[in-house]
């Protein structure tokens, strides 16, 4: 359990901007959470302050005993993989930088199996597209074994064909319990996505960002591909739509 | 094929046109050889005193490689205490312009004067004017890792000492290969000038001792002899850099 109590973010620039005022979540065991709103309105921030990347300017963060400090993984909208290292190397680093490559280097191959990442390991980034890259930047945060996964807009520059099948990956991944993830936070400004994935979806609105509305999605858990057609579906959508403007 | 000719016939020809103007310009003009020896007579010197040449050359490239080298332990020590400890930074960057700025030929003689005439003060002066590009490019490698990776190593809760090294130093390669590569110009130049100021070998004074008695066909069988190494290290740097580094390197991705 993530509890944020009167979180506010202010930058302090030329101009301060309050990017983020008065957010209370919380984030319970096994939710898969989503956090949407327009370009700019503080969800990366928000995203950040939940995984204890950035510390909030003012407000509170808790977080239940056993959701370990440290067990936080991000993934972000570039996969920021290193050109100099393969696909496997890239995914080692997490286990290189906590000093735990012996006890979980053999975990990476499983990982890569998991991902629909089989036969890429010696791969270099450069000879990766879009898709695969972003599934091995999925692979470095799932090998260091977080209980809480941030995702940071990771398919925002896919296209939507390759979106959808990681979206469905994404899923299939997180309910099959081959992971230690429970609980999942995304960020995303595709109102398509974060219906399909949630368990609730925060919407933000925008300079500064505060929260709009938590809308809890009641389609039923086992979510196929043909639910996107469906008529619960596209009114939680233009619901969504509706808050955003 | 045809295209590949196509490339390689221009390189390999302006070489050629300009040996041919050379020897009709010498020839049509009857300059004297003390002034313009035609290449025949160039190369003829090369192939009576390749001995003499060979001898000099490898004084000064010993020199040179000794500064090469120096410079580069020095200048890869001082950008990264520059990374870890941003006072030296603060303190010392500024001023290693003026390294730069201040001309190799007007520094050589207080190195001469405080390391003596031999080996080490030539080495010391191609070190001192090459340090510089090994520090600004490292420097600029250090400094221009996206925010982004910074962020995942932050989020990884790294240390600063293995940010430097998984993700700094990596990400210089191709920066520090353009640093020595500059910086092999410079030694050459460095170990040159020191040799013109005071010295009794090295192709910088056979040089200088040819041009006092007008035997300019030796003075340039030493300049092309100074050229070829350096052209050839060059290409052994370049060369080893597309081998074992091109992963390094800032191609697009994907």
């Amino acid at each position: 359990m993530i509890r944020l109590d009167d979180v506010t973010k202010t930058y302090h620039g030329v101009r301060s901007t309050v990017a983020l005022r008065g957010i209370d979540l919380e984030i319970a065991e096994g939710e898969f959470l989503s956090i949407v709103g327009s370009s700019g309105c503080g969800k990366s921030t928000l995203l950040k302050i939940i995984g204890g990347l950035i510390a909030p300017t003012s407000g509170s963060r808790t977080i239940s005993p056993h959701t370990k400090e440290g067990s936080f993984a991000f993934v972000f909208q570039d996969p920021i993989l290193m050109r100099w290292r393969t696909a496997r190397e890239n995914v080692r680093l997490p286990l290189e930088i906590q000093g735990s490559v012996s006890q979980k280097e053999a975990g990476i191959t499983s990982v890569f199996e998991n991902l629909g990442l089989g036969g890429f390991e010696n791969s270099y980034p450069s000879e990766l597209s879009g898709g695969m890259q972003q599934r091995v930047g999925i692979a470095r945060a799932l090998i260091s074994e977080p209980t809480t996964l941030l995702l940071d807009e990771p398919f925002a520059s896919l296209d939507e064909i390759t979106r959808e099948r990681l979206n469905d990956e994404l899923l299939q991944l997180w309910k099959s319990g081959a992971t230690t993830v429970q609980n999942v936070v995304f960020v995303t400004h595709n109102i398509d996505e974060a219906v399909f994935l949630s368990d609730r979806v925060v919407i933000l609105s925008g300079r500064p960002g505060e929260i709009q509305e938590v809308l809890t999605i009641d389609l039923p858990r086992e979510r196929t591909a043909e639910i996107r057609y469906s008529e619960e579906f596209n009114s939680l959508r233009r619901k969504i739509r509706s808050m955003m403007l | 094929m045809n295209s590949t000719l196509k490339q390689l016939l221009p390189p390999i020809l302006a070489p050629l046109v300009g040996l041919a103007l050379w020897t009709l310009i010498v020839r049509v003009f009857s300059i004297p050889s003390y002034l313009l020896p035609s290449p025949q007579s160039v190369l003829t010197s090369i192939s009576t005193s390749y001995p003499t040449l060979l001898y000099h050359a490898s004084i000064t490239f010993a020199e040179a490689l000794a500064g090469f080298v120096l410079c580069i332990i020095v200048g890869i020590l001082f950008s990264i205490s520059f990374q870890l400890w941003p006072i030296t930074r603060q303190s010392l960057y500024p001023y290693l312009v003026a390294t730069r700025i201040a001309p190799i030929i007007a520094v050589a003689p207080f190195l001469l004067l405080w390391l003596g005439n031999g080996f080490f003060a030539k080495a010391a002066t191609a070190a001192v004017v090459s340090t510089f590009f090994i520090v600004i490019n490292l420097t600029k490698g250090f400094d221009e890792v996206s925010n982004g990776a910074r962020e995942l190593l932050r989020s990884l809760s790294a240390t600063r000492f293995q940010i430097l090294m998984k993700l700094q130093i990596p990400n210089s390669v191709p920066y520090f290969f353009s640093g020595i590569k500059a910086a092999l110009a410079t030694s050459i130049a460095g170990a040159v000038a020191a040799e013109f100021i005071s010295s009794n070998s090295g192709l910088g004074h056979l040089i200088l001792s040819n041009y006092y008695y007008f035997r300019t066909a030796e003075m340039f069988g030493a300049l092309l002899v100074l050229i070829a190494g350096g052209v050839l290290i060059f290409g052994a740097i370049s060369m080893i850099e597309r081998i074992f580094f091109s992963h390094y390197s800032m191609r697009r991705e994907s």
